[in-house]
């Protein structure tokens, strides 16, 4: 007994357990409480994010929750069969981490694209009310009308007869990026019964913001392929290299070893650290959300 | 005594001490008053500063004395970072989950001493542990008021195009504007600021600024009331919305073009720093080659070493 107490081990279990209380007593001092942790508050927040992602690359949110779940189940595989405990650590780390890291680089591409596109169809809009005079809801209905592939399904319930209002409220809640919640409060304030009001308001307000969101979007769209380029990089050759290391059975027989596993560990913290110094040194600032709907009550409540 | 001890050495050492401890102040701005700091500091934001390009480069910073007071002063600070509690107790806390950390660790390490045994590790460790718990809290409390700042920046800068369309086109009052768009954002930090209950003791909490809460809770005016928080809560955005609502109060200006100048402003900063964060990105190609090269040498190194030393297999 009292050698198994003496033991380093035993030590250390009991360290981790004074962390983990002590961890418990931090959140409830210094955070939100018990509430937030087992609130559904977070689980919402998780949802939020995954409805992002989903949005971000033009796929339904619960196929995209199916596809983690199953690209997590690779990682397990991938890690059972390479019978490398810090391998199997790392596959199923990366088929967590990987699929959000993937999706932020191809959703800067997608966003862009639908800014532009935006831009395009709201010069089309100041062009149709200028010349033909039409009220401002028929010009917001045809701009959903033939709209290009990257916002049509953005856009589509424009394309219906109900109340465009509530159709504007939707196209932020579909788009979930901030320029579309930008553009959608934009038109929602600028619409009024006189058209030149809010022609005046598109060409002075809407599309020179636009413009120089598209300068600023460019640039962090340069900004994270290089980053990213340079992670892929970085990953590759020495993934590759471990790859090639290990067909060879010696090489192979040495990582199952303990001091194999640490020269693993040490190689994969000085890439993740070097990613993590990239991402953080080149992170740029958050763009705001909004809650369009929110702003309408508001709005509502003030002329009332 | 050891040889390298005598007297001349003693000296240098004491000549080095103190030219540190005075170039430190003098880094530290102790031997300028602060009133020449300020009029340097409003000269070089208007161009006429004498600063060589070490200044350019780095930008313009406030005295830095008046840096150190701000960082220093800790009620301030947690109410940066939202928190409502008292400074004493939140130190009380942070403190106290070291401590109980360093008891119950140095009491898992001395158990095995009634049994007889040796204990595990030294008695520094649990220590050590306690006083980065205790640091941990303060480092946090920092950390979180710093992305506030942020977020309040940031939060500021989407809204001058919004204030535009929605003064011109229903005639409100840029102060109801300003309260409606920020309880639009998802992020309720603006919400928060300008709430009168937060922004009183925010305003009363900064030396600077505690001098005008009489004068705004009497006679409460947006710019005024922009300026003050953007000096209480470091926000430049804030204090520039202050002296757009002073604009648009003081001499009549539509506030339409002048909502919009502000807009232009801001995001023509956002292009200036995402200008030069492609930059910094294009000169951080050194990182990963050190990276791979030291990864590169983890995988490879220690299996040489065990090949030359008992083979891979042993």
């Amino acid at each position: 007994m009292s050698q198994l107490l003496s033991s380093p081990a035993t030590f250390y279990v009991l360290v981790l357990l004074a962390f983990g209380m002590l961890a418990t007593i931090a959140w409830v001092g210094f955070g939100g409480g018990p509430s937030a942790v087992f609130s559904l508050q977070k689980g919402s927040a998780l949802m939020d994010r995954a409805r992002d992602q989903a949005a971000a690359i033009g796929m339904p949110w619960r196929g995209w929750v199916v596809l983690r779940v199953v690209l997590l189940g690779i990682g397990i595989l991938i890690g059972y069969a390479s019978q490398i405990p810090v391998i199997a650590v790392l596959a199923i780390a990366g088929t967590l981490g990987l699929p959000s890291w993937i999706v932020r680089m191809v959703a800067s591409r997608r966003g862009l694209k639908q800014h532009e596109a935006a831009q395009q169809r709201l010069e089309q809009l100041v062009g149709e009310i200028s010349r033909s005079r039409i009220p401002v809801n028929q010009a917001l209905h045809n701009m959903a009308i033939d709209a290009p592939a990257a916002l049509t399904r953005i856009l589509a319930p424009l394309a219906g007869s109900g109340d465009i209002r509530e159709a504007l409220i939707e196209v932020a809640e579909r788009g979930r990026t901030p320029e579309m919640e930008q553009i959608a409060m934009l038109l929602l304030l600028a619409r009024t019964r006189d058209p030149k009001v809010m022609v005046a308001n598109i060409e002075d307000v809407l599309l020179p913001r636009l413009a120089g969101d598209l300068r600023v979007d460019r640039n962090l769209d340069k900004l994270m392929t290089d980053v990213r380029l340079k992670a892929v990089i970085m990953i590759f050759v020495i993934s590759g290299l471990f790859v090639f290391l290990d067909t060879t059975q010696s090489f192979h027989s040495f990582y199952g070893t303990f001091l194999g596993q640490v020269s693993l560990m040490v190689a994969i913290l000085i890439l993740t650290g070097a990613v993590m110094v990239l991402n953080r040194m080149t992170r740029p600032p958050a763009r705001v959300r909004w809650s369009v709907r929110r702003l309408m009550e508001l709005e509502g409540v003030y002329d009332a | 005594m050891p040889s390298f001890m005598n007297a001349q050495s003693m000296w240098a050492i004491l000549i080095v001490v103190v030219a540190i401890w005075v170039g430190g102040l003098w880094v530290a701005g102790y031997f300028v008053d602060s009133r020449v700091e300020i009029f340097r500091l409003s000269a070089a934001r208007r161009g006429l500063g004498l600063e060589g390009r070490l200044v350019r480069d780095f930008g313009v910073r406030p005295p830095r004395r008046l840096e150190m007071r701000q960082l220093m002063d800790l009620r301030r600070i947690m109410l940066l970072a939202g928190r409502k509690e008292s400074p004493g107790a939140y130190l009380a806390k942070s403190f106290g989950a070291g401590l109980v950390t360093a008891a119950v660790l140095t009491v898992a390490d001395l158990l095995p001493i009634a049994f007889g045994g040796q204990p595990a590790v030294s008695f520094v460790l649990p220590l050590l542990i306690g006083v980065v718990i205790m640091l941990a809290g303060i480092a946090d409390l920092y950390t979180r008021a710093a992305r506030r700042q942020l977020a309040l920046d940031r939060a500021i800068a989407e809204i001058p195009s919004l204030l535009a369309v929605l003064i011109s086109t229903r005639s409100m009052p840029l102060a109801d504007a300003v309260v409606m768009i920020a309880k639009a954002q998802q992020d309720p930090i603006l919400a928060e600021t300008l709430d009168p209950a937060n922004w009183r003791d925010l305003i009363a909490a900064c030396p600077e600024t505690r001098p005008l809460l009489a004068e705004l809770q009497a006679q409460p005016s947006a710019g005024s009331l922009y300026m003050a928080l953007g000096t209480a809560c470091g926000s430049a955005n804030m204090r520039e919305l202050g002296i757009a609502a002073r604009r648009i109060q003081e001499t009549g200006e539509p506030a339409k073009g002048v909502c919009l100048a502000l807009a232009r402003s801001l995001q023509d900063q956002q292009l200036h720093n995402s200008e030069k964060l492609v930059v910094r990105a294009e000169n951080l190609t050194v990182l990963p080659m050190v990276s791979i090269l030291l990864a590169l040498f983890a995988v490879i190194g220690p299996a040489i070493y065990a090949s030359m030393m008992q083979g891979f297999t042993s």
